[in-house]
């Protein structure tokens, strides 16, 4: 692996910080909850006990909005790629990702897990949403935080509680969640070809070609945000690939993931044991069978 | 990257680059990239190819059974135009295969008679600079997820390649006259049957030649999907895909971990 370039947006200092988190990481051990304060959060039980086996706990349920608005007329003129969606997004994005951060950092969290993301567009407004658990060092008798990290150090990811746990475990930590998108609305095709070609099997060169070129504008832009925040790699990559609503031949293509990079010296390779569950399956409660007397 | 395979489009170049210099991105879950890691295998980046395939027409005769050739090599041709572009991707990568591969086939509303067929998997490469690709000297490339990738390793097989067969079928309709014979009785409908029993075959005897060319010892992960797309319910695509494999050269004869038996507690 080469090394990490320098994070081009961020401060300087974000190297440094990982490594007090690295090391934080690297020694934690299990913390008990010393019952100092409220806690929220949407995690399971199994969830916030693997998060103390590394020395955290959840904070509270966090949200971030982005919302911008695009310029009228976008979706119906034109051919090839629709900037100014693409830039609507990049900004939705940008401004829900420091909104979240930003709540994670008044909770004193280091970062927030299991982020949900919402990618809503509208011929005139493209909204992002993002909720996750914000999650910080266990506090000790006096409430004090083990260790906390600056605003531009804590991380994003949208790997679940567990799926943290196990990475950071095996060297690994997240540093924040990137997304690329792009929309490119279809070629037409020429009236002469469509009659030609209608009993034909041909390959639509123009279309592959738009689809493919709107495939590695987003990716391009993925690729990029990995680099900007230091990342070595992103896991988990989600592609959402789907007409637009209301502008159909407008085709949407959103790529994210969770930039990660390894703090350790090197990988961790987890023992691996096979097992056999031998439990059957569990018949669930259902309280309403009780309310309609039974099954019918 | 000046010598881009003449195949791929325009604009696929510029990440790929960026992927040669140590960056790498993947839909692998934190799982499979654990045990893709366990393996000695590092993953080098997403990759994808696929291909807008207008599908040709084909006459159906209402009440005969038989293949629409026209038809089938339209799904045959597009796939390989993506899986190729995908290897082509891969091999510009310098992976040594490709694996949890997912190959769709998306119909848009604009593209009238027309159809996308996309396949998309992570690249991997050795950490130990052996090289693992297949008889062809091309990547591997598997639709087995990082745990079965893992677990087809322990008992001394490696992925050679995703082998398909397909074969677009029409299915007669019944005539009138037996459809009133047939009524009110419990009888097979032996032409219906039939025409199943010919377009499996065909399917599947397709994918075991393109695994017997690959001398592979078996294909592991087979699925046989059928779906009417947008043909009507008469014409049906069957679709036999599967994992081709082979023993793998380094394989030192150690058995598999025996499994312990749990009872989860997370139900």
């Amino acid at each position: 692996m080469s090394s990490s370039p320098v994070p081009l947006g961020g401060p300087q200092n974000v190297e440094a910080d990982l490594a007090e988190v690295g090391r934080a990481l690297a020694e934690a051990q299990w913390a008990p909850d010393a019952g100092a304060a409220v806690t929220t959060s949407d995690l399971s039980l199994d969830e916030i006990l693997l998060l103390h086996s590394v020395g955290l706990e959840p904070v509270e349920v966090a949200f971030g909005v982005g919302c911008t608005s695009v310029a009228f007329g976008v979706w119906q003129w034109g051919m090839g790629t629709v900037v100014d969606a693409r830039q609507a997004f990049a900004s939705a994005l940008a401004t829900a990702k420091s909104s979240l951060r930003g709540r994670a950092h008044q909770v004193g969290a280091v970062g927030v897990v299991g982020v949900d993301v919402q990618v809503d567009m509208r011929p005139h407004v493209c909204t992002v949403v993002m909720t996750g658990t914000a999650v910080r060092a266990v506090l000790d008798e006096r409430s004090h935080s083990r260790f906390r990290v600056k605003y531009h150090s804590s991380f994003l990811c949208d790997l679940s509680a567990r799926d943290f746990v196990v990475l950071a475990n095996a060297g690994w930590y997240p540093l924040d969640l990137v997304a690329g998108a792009s929309y490119v609305q279809a070629p037409r095709r020429a009236m002469g070809d469509a009659v030609r070609q209608s009993t034909q099997n041909v390959e639509l060169s123009n279309f592959t070609q738009t689809l493919y070129q709107a495939r590695e504008e987003a990716m391009a832009d993925l690729q990029r945000g990995i680099e900007q925040v230091g990342g070595t790699g992103l896991l988990d990559a989600k592609i959402l690939d789907r007409p637009v609503p209301f502008a159909r031949h407008v085709v949407e293509l959103v790529v994210y993931g969770t930039a990660v990079k390894m703090l350790a010296a090197e990988h961790q390779h987890p023992d691996i044991s096979l097992v056999v569950p031998v439990d059957d399956r569990v018949r669930a409660f259902e309280a309403t069978s009780l309310r309609t007397g039974g099954a019918e | 990257m000046t010598n881009l395979p003449s195949d791929l489009p325009e604009g696929a170049g510029a990440r790929l680059a960026e992927l040669e210099h140590g960056l790498f991105t993947s839909d692998l879950s934190v799982n499979e990239f654990l045990l893709v890691k366990q393996l000695g295998f590092h993953p080098l980046g997403l990759v994808m190819g696929s291909s807008i395939y207008h599908i040709g027409l084909q006459k159906r005769s209402w009440g005969s059974s038989q293949e629409l050739t026209t038809l089938t090599s339209a799904m045959y041709n597009a796939r390989e135009l993506a899986m190729n572009r995908m290897e082509e991707e891969a091999d510009q990568l310098g992976a040594d295969g490709v694996v949890g591969v997912r190959l769709d086939v998306n119909f848009y509303e604009w593209g009238h008679g027309s159809a996308e067929f996309i396949a998309i998997g992570t690249a991997v490469k050795a950490e130990d600079g052996r090289s693992y690709r297949n008889r062809l000297g091309k990547p591997f490339t598997s639709d087995l997820s990082g745990q079965d990738f893992w677990a087809l390793a322990q008992t001394g097989y490696m992925p050679q390649a995703l082998v398909m067969g397909t074969c677009v079928y029409h299915i007669a309709h019944r005539g009138l006259g037996q459809a009133i014979s047939q009524l009110g009785q419990n009888q097979e409908l032996a032409n219906f049957t039939q025409a199943m029993y010919d377009a499996r075959e065909l399917a599947m005897k397709r994918m075991q030649d393109e695994a017997s060319n690959l001398s592979a010892a078996g294909v592991v992960g087979m699925r046989l999907e059928e779906k009417s797309h947008q043909w009507g319910e008469h014409t049906i695509e069957f679709l036999s895909i599967g994992t081709a494999v082979a023993p793998r050269q380094d394989f030192d004869g150690t058995p598999p971990p025996r499994p312990t038996a749990v009872i989860s507690f997370d139900n």
